[in-house]
C-alpha cells in the first residue's frame, strides 16, 4: 500500500533532483577548490581562443590598412602590447569566474543541505512507517 | 493604478492555470518572429530561406528550452552567411564564437535576449528589452542584450552591402572582409550598444531606489537615456540615426515597459507609513507600503469567477487596514 507521506517526500525528492536544483547538487559533490579550479582551467582555454579569433576578425576588417604599414612597425612593440592585452582580458575573466564559481559553489552547498535534510526525513519515515488510518500494524504484514 | 494592479494578478493566475501552454507559445512566437527577421534581412540561401523549414524549427523551438532559439539563430545566420561567401560564413561563425565565449556563456538564462533584441531593432523598438531587463533582471542581462546587438549589426552590413560584395567578387577577400566588419562594428551600432548597457545599468539604478514609485520614474529615465545616446551619436559620430523614429520608439517601448511593471508592483504607495522602534539592541526605522486591497490576504486561489448573482465579499479597505506598530511588536516578542 502506497505511504502518502512517504510518496509526497519522494516526489519533493525527485522534483528537486531535475531541473535547476539538480544541477546544482552535481556541482556541490566536488570539494570548492576543485570545482573552482575545472572552472578557471575551461575559462583559460576558452578565454585564450576568443583572444586570438578577436585579434584574427580585428585584423581581417583591416587587413589593407595592415599589410600597407606592415613594414613600418616594430613587431617587438607590437608583439608586447599584443601579449599585455591578452594577459589583461585573460586575468580580467579569470577573476570574474572565480567569482562567480565561488558563488555558485556555495550556493549549491546549501542546497545539497537542504536535500541532505530531506533524505534524512525520508529515511525517518521509512523506518517508523506511518500505516493508513484505520488499520493496526501487524508483524508480518 | 489599483485597477491594473487588478489586472495584472487576474494575469498571472491566468499564467499560473495555462503556463506550459503559454510558455510553448512564446518560445513559437520568439522563434518566428527571430527566423523572419533573418530571412527578411538576407534571404541568400534557398535551403535556409525555405518558409517550411523556419516553421519546422519554429515548431522545434516550441518544445526545446528557450536557449535553443538563439542556438537556431545562429545556424541560420552563419548558413545564409555562407551562401554570401567563404569569408562572410568564417566571419559568423568566429563571431558567434567570440559572443558565446566572452558573454553569453555567463549569462545562459538570459540567452534567449540574444535572440529576441535584434528582431526588437528591426521593428524599431530597441530600448524596450533595455527597459524591461533593467525593470526585471540583473544588470549583468547587458551581455545577452549587447550581443543581440552585435548579431544585428552583422546581418544588417550583410543585407546593406549585398551589391557591393557582388561587384567585389569572390576574391576579393581584403576588401569584402573590410565592408562585412566594418559594417557590423560601424558607428550606428557602437553608439546603440553603448546606449543599451547605460539604459539597463540607469534604469536597474533608479528602480532600486527606495524613492516612492521608483519603477515607474526608471521607465521614462531609461528612455530619455537612450534618447540623448542618439542625440549625442548623431552629433559627435555622424551617425545620422532619425531623433523622431528614435523619440517614438522609445515612448512605445517605455509605455509598454511601464504598464508590464505596473501590472506586475501591486503595491499603493499613497498609502505608505513611516515606523520607528526600537529594542535592546536595534532602533528600527520601518517604511511599510501597503498592497493595494485587491491583492491583501489573498492566494490565487481565492480570486475566481463569481457565479451569476453572487456578490464579492470584499471589505474596503479601511475595514482591512493593519496595524503595522502592532505587528511589527509582535514579531519582535516572537525572536
Amino acid at each position: 500500500m502506497v505511504n502518502p507521506i512517504r510518496f509526497e517526500q519522494m516526489a519533493s525528492l525527485a522534483d528537486f533532483e531535475s531541473g535547476k536544483d539538480g544541477k546544482m547538487l552535481r556541482i556541490a559533490r566536488y570539494y570548492k577548490s576543485d570545482y573552482i579550479a575545472v572552472q578557471m582551467i575551461k575559462t583559460f582555454f576558452l578565454t585564450s581562443i576568443a583572444v586570438v579569433l578577436v585579434i584574427g576578425l580585428f585584423a581581417a576588417g583591416n587587413m589593407n590598412m595592415i599589410l600597407d604599414s606592415i613594414d613600418n612597425w616594430n613587431l617587438t612593440t607590437v608583439a608586447a602590447v599584443l601579449l599585455i592585452a591578452y594577459i589583461v582580458i585573460l586575468a580580467g575573466y579569470l577573476a570574474v569566474t572565480y567569482l562567480t564559481a565561488s558563488r555558485r559553489w556555495k550556493r549549491a552547498r546549501k542546497i545539497a543541505e537542504i536535500y541532505e535534510k530531506k533524505l534524512r526525513e525520508l529515511e525517518l519515515t521509512g523506518s517508523s512507517e506511518a500505516v493508513p488510518a484505520g488499520k493496526s500494524k501487524r508483524k508480518g504484514s | 493604478m489599483s485597477g491594473l494592479a487588478e489586472f495584472g494578478k487576474r494575469m498571472k493566475i491566468f499564467y499560473a492555470r495555462w503556463s506550459v501552454y503559454l510558455d510553448m507559445l512564446f518560445k513559437l512566437a520568439l522563434a518566428l518572429a527571430s527566423f523572419i527577421w533573418i530571412r527578411a534581412m538576407s534571404g541568400y540561401s534557398p535551403l535556409f530561406s525555405n518558409v517550411f523549414l523556419l516553421l519546422v524549427l519554429a515548431i522545434l523551438c516550441m518544445v526545446l528550452p528557450l536557449t535553443a532559439v538563439p542556438v537556431f539563430d545562429g545556424i541560420l545566420i552563419v548558413g545564409q552567411a555562407f551562401s554570401v561567401g567563404l569569408d562572410a560564413g568564417a566571419v559568423a561563425i568566429a563571431l558567434y564564437l567570440v559572443l558565446l565565449i566572452l558573454f553569453l556563456r555567463f549569462v545562459p538564462d538570459d540567452a534567449w535576449e540574444a535572440a529576441a533584441m535584434p528582431v526588437l531593432t528591426w521593428i524599431g523598438l530597441p530600448v524596450f528589452l533595455p527597459v524591461w531587463c533593467g525593470l526585471k533582471r540583473k544588470p549583468y542581462a547587458l551581455l545577452a542584450v549587447d550581443s543581440g546587438i552585435v548579431l544585428y549589426g552583422f546581418v544588417r552590413a550583410l543585407h546593406a552591402n549585398a551589391g557591393k560584395l557582388r561587384e567585389l567578387g569572390s576574391s576579393a577577400y581584403a576588401s569584402r572582409l573590410k565592408l562585412i566588419i566594418g559594417g557590423t562594428f560601424s558607428d550606428r551600432m557602437v553608439v546603440l550598444i553603448f546606449a543599451a548597457t547605460a539604459v539597463i545599468i540607469m534604469v536597474y539604478s533608479v528602480r532600486n531606489l527606495p524613492a516612492d514609485n521608483a519603477f515607474l520614474i526608471s521607465v521614462p529615465v531609461g528612455g530619455a537615456v537612450y534618447l540623448a545616446f542618439i542625440l549625442l551619436g548623431n552629433a559627435v559620430l555622424h551617425t545620422g540615426m532619425d531623433p523622431v523614429t528614435g523619440l517614438i520608439g522609445a515612448v512605445a517601448a517605455c509605455l509598454l515597459a511601464g504598464l508590464l511593471e505596473a501590472m506586475d508592483t501591486p503595491l499603493d504607495y499613497r498609502k505608505s507609513e513611516r515606523l520607528q522602534f526600537e529594542d535592546d539592541e536595534y532602533y528600527y526605522y520601518v517604511k511599510a507600503v501597503p498592497k493595494f486591497a485587491s491583492d491583501r490576504g489573498r492566494s490565487f486561489h481565492e480570486v475566481e469567477e463569481l457565479m451569476p448573482g453572487e456578490k464579492r465579499n470584499d471589505d474596503g479597505p479601511d475595514k482591512n487596514a493593519v496595524d503595522y506598530e502592532q505587528k511589527l511588536e509582535d514579531s519582535l516578542k516572537n525572536l
